[in-house]
């Protein structure tokens, strides 16, 4: 290829390993609800309650509780608890479930929340909270927008420096256009490009998010207060996973542009950016850890776990070859807010008209963790939204891999395996099903070539005959419909006999025709019809005229 | 000037995160999304505008040629080429994707129009490959994703002004196709067909569509093929910074 001086590399891209370091939930406004999913043994089976055949007595049942009138959705919510095997089956995606999540579930299925003054019941939705995933396979996935949030928060924190607003009436937008010199066309952060980050096998977990107070408040008995967030199930992308996901950052140069061209002032370079970060997020998490380790919430190993990881990360932090975050939900106000110019709105009680009356503080008083139960205080609280970015080139660093390593993490295989096994129960009786409708098929298929035999035999017969073999026929049809009882004398079958013995003498069938007839009344009449006295009824119907 | 041949060029287009094209709203509906992508008028189905992938491949190169500015470059650039290597970078892109009918420098050079001659790209809007429609449709799914964002009040620490975006989510597959004219005037057309095809990877290197920088509109070509000739190897060696690389080493 001949070399070209004029070509300009007018960006660079850097591929990215991100590494989950706490759980993370990133909102899409999408659930799981009890109608597509079921828990079996810790382990929650998403699918698509249109994608599973039903048996004919299960859709009766699933009509019958949609239509029960006091309590329809817990009905509908057992009639899927109840035959969570064969759901099981069919999912298109598990996910594992806290312990606390699974025991909540299992007491609540078919319970009333609560009845309410007028008699209402309050039924238990029992929705659970999905993180950003992609619509077809469900896999979690990190949305460059998320990422890419964090890090401009980090840059316009470095800038700020700490400082405070020009003035009060200087509205969030307003600040960041002066700090970043511009905005849209002139926005840096128009040439920093994220890509959404993903991974093949992204483990995700549902946790209940619980709500704490950061400073220990008794009340007027001396009893510690909790935090009075309510404990909702939310599905995170579990922590610990080494390099689960895959990115990239893509930085546009803008080569021989000028300022005339009204293009950003300031560039935002790769090392830059991973250094504003860490300035930004590494000492949130020392002082996050402090406070976990303070207030009891997190144990102790866990904390000197994840000092002895940053310190770790250290090298790779000052090379610029790695960076920390914090993103999506419950990363809490000091972490996606400016040094300097904080202004929380804490709620803080009523008023004497029952108003709720807020307050502006510089800090949350609350803080949101993850919790294997919805009521636990103590212990094994884990921090929502850290994850870990490294350069994908760069060397990789062996005390993560480690530190990742000693994280509890769900057991896909085992969580596999359930599912495996369940697929093969479903396709078993599937398989047995298929075969007893193939049975009952091959059964209508005889019984067609049968009757469609006799129909070609009919017509290969004359008129007369045809006759004939109607009444045999409509005689036989009415000893099996009585269950070999007979009919009464001079019903209509009986006047239909009589009707065509007299047809064939007064149309002077051909013998033959005439000596079938007689035959078969001598064989199926006396079957068919009750006649006490067969000599006489012989007379009545001038057999001895049609044989002769 | 004679038509010697035109080359068939086919990939498939895969897209490696969620893709929008917007469309403009034909209607506002109560509680519908307010930003939806481009459908076609019958099925309903999304795709890919060819207009979409010659703009983002031409601007691309642009960028590349160290000529960029900010209209498309035209024949005046051609005329006021800093140097002979710029001028070669510009031309080539005319005559790949065209020379607008109102782009006419004062006194004309009318030999240059000629010299350049007719566009020789023609792109096809990329449709849905119907087996991967058929998949989807079959697990009774959508086609489409919406993705819901919002901004961080960074004082205040909440978020404000949620907005959903629809897109067509990555593992999507188009049928990408493009046309080649090969003129008499073109020599081997080898020079042609490899701006053409840095011009592709470039695509690959960033993105298609809107919101390229929140991480939307990243695309892989796979199945690659120039005619009958599978080429996606050498489409995968491509480097298009390699001369870059060249000029700075030297």
């Amino acid at each position: 290829m001949s070399s070209n001086p004029t070509l300009t590399r007018f960006f660079t891209t850097q591929a990215l390993r991100l590494t989950p370091l706490t759980p993370i939930h990133i909102g899409c406004g999408i659930d799981f609800e009890p109608t597509n999913y079921v828990i079996d043994e810790g382990v929650l089976y998403h699918f698509d309650p249109a994608q599973v055949p039903l048996k004919p007595q299960d859709r009766k049942a699933l009509i019958d509780a949609a239509n029960d009138k006091r309590a329809a959705l817990s009905c509908i919510q057992g009639f899927f608890h109840d035959r969570r095997d064969t759901y099981a089956a069919h999912a298109r995606q598990v996910v594992a479930v806290a312990a606390g999540v699974a025991e909540q579930h299992g007491r609540r299925i078919r319970q009333i929340a609560q009845r309410e003054a007028n008699g209402r019941n309050v039924i238990n939705l029992l929705e659970v909270e999905r993180t950003m995933h992609h619509p077809h396979s469900g896999a979690p996935y990190l949305p460059g927008s998320s990422l890419k949030g964090a890090m401009r928060t980090a840059w316009l924190d470095q800038i700020n420096d700490g400082r405070a607003r020009r003035d009060a009436y200087e509205k969030a937008q307003q600040m960041e256009q002066r700090l970043l010199d511009g905005s849209f066309h002139t926005d840096p952060f128009r040439l920093v490009d994220v890509a959404d980050a993903g991974g093949e096998q992204v483990l995700s977990k549902v946790y209940f998010s619980t709500n704490h107070k950061k400073k220990r408040v008794l009340d007027k008995d001396g009893v510690e207060r909790q935090g009075q967030g309510l404990a909702t199930r939310r599905e995170t992308i579990v922590g610990g996973q080494y390099a689960a996901l895959t990115g990239d950052l893509r930085l546009d140069l803008l080569p021989g542009q000028g300022r005339s061209d009204k293009v950003p002032g300031q560039r935002i370079e790769p090392k830059a950016l991973a250094a504003a970060c860490n300035r930004y997020y590494v000492q949130r998490l020392a002082k996050l850890l402090a406070l976990l380790e303070q207030r009891g919430f997190a144990s102790p190993e866990w904390c000197t776990g994840v000092r002895r990881l940053l310190a770790a990360l250290r090298p790779a932090f000052e090379r610029g070859d790695a960076f920390l975050l914090r993103v999506g939900r419950h990363s809490g106000a000091e972490a996606v807010t400016l040094d300097g110019v904080r202004r929380i709105s804490v709620m803080q009680g009523k008023d004497e008209r029952g108003r709720n009356q807020y307050k502006d503080m510089d800090e949350a008083t609350t803080i949101w963790l993850a919790a294997e139960r919805e009521n636990i205080t103590r212990g094994d609280l884990l921090p929502f939204g850290w994850l870990l970015v490294e350069h994908a080139d760069a060397p990789e660093i062996p005390a993560l891999r480690e530190w990742c390593d000693r994280q509890p993490k769900p057991d896909l295989g085992a969580i596999q395996a359930k599912l495996d096994g369940a697929r093969a129960q479903a396709e078993a009786e599937a398989a047995r099903a298929a075969q007893e409708q193939a049975a009952r098929e091959a059964e209508k298929a005889e019984a067609a070539r049968i009757a469609a035999e006799k129909e070609a035999a009919r017509l290969q017969l004359t008129p007369n005959r045809q006759d004939v073999e109607a009444l045999a026929e409509a005689l036989r049809a009415s000893v099996v419909a009585l269950r070999g009882g007979k009919v009464k004398a001079n019903t209509e079958l009986h006047a239909r006999t009589r009707a065509l013995v007299k047809r064939a003498l007064a149309e002077g069938w051909p013998l033959t025709e005439r000596s079938v007839l007689a035959d078969m009344l001598t064989q199926e009449l006396p079957k068919a019809v009750q006649i006490d006295n067969w000599k006489d009824e012989r007379k009545k119907l001038q057999l001895a005229q049609l044989c002769a | 000037m004679q038509l010697i041949n035109i080359h068939q060029l086919t990939a498939t287009l895969e897209l490696k995160s969620g893709l929008r094209i917007g469309a403009s709203e034909g209607e506002i509906r109560i509680g519908g999304v307010d930003n939806q992508v481009i459908r076609h008028a019958h099925t309903g189905q999304p795709y890919i505008p060819g207009s979409s992938l010659k703009g983002k491949v031409r601007s691309l190169l642009e960028w590349r040629s160290g000529a960029v500015q900010s209209n498309p470059l035209g024949l005046q650039d051609l005329q006021r080429a800093r140097n002979d290597a710029i001028a070669v970078q510009v031309r080539m892109i005319l005559t790949l994707f065209g020379v607008s009918g109102g782009d006419r420098p004062d006194h004309a050079d009318e030999e240059l129009i000629g010299k350049i001659g007719p566009t020789r790209l023609a792109f096809w809007d990329a449709a849905l490959q119907p087996d991967w429609v058929g998949r989807i449709q079959g697990e009774d799914k959508l086609l489409t994703e919406v993705k819901t964002e919002n901004r961080i009040d960074r004082i205040k620490g909440v978020a404000e002004h949620p907005r959903q975006t629809e897109r067509v989510p990555s593992g999507a597959r188009f049928d990408f196709r493009l046309s080649v004219k090969q003129l008499d005037i073109d020599g081997d057309g080898a020079e042609l067909r490899r701006t053409l095809l840095a011009g592709l990877r470039l695509l690959e290197l960033d993105s298609l569509g809107g919101s390229g920088s929140r991480g939307y509109g990243k695309v892989k070509f796979t199945g690659m093929r120039w005619g009958d000739a599978d080429i996606q190897a050498e489409f995968d060696r491509i480097d298009p910074f390699a001369d870059v690389a060249a000029a700075r080493r030297a």
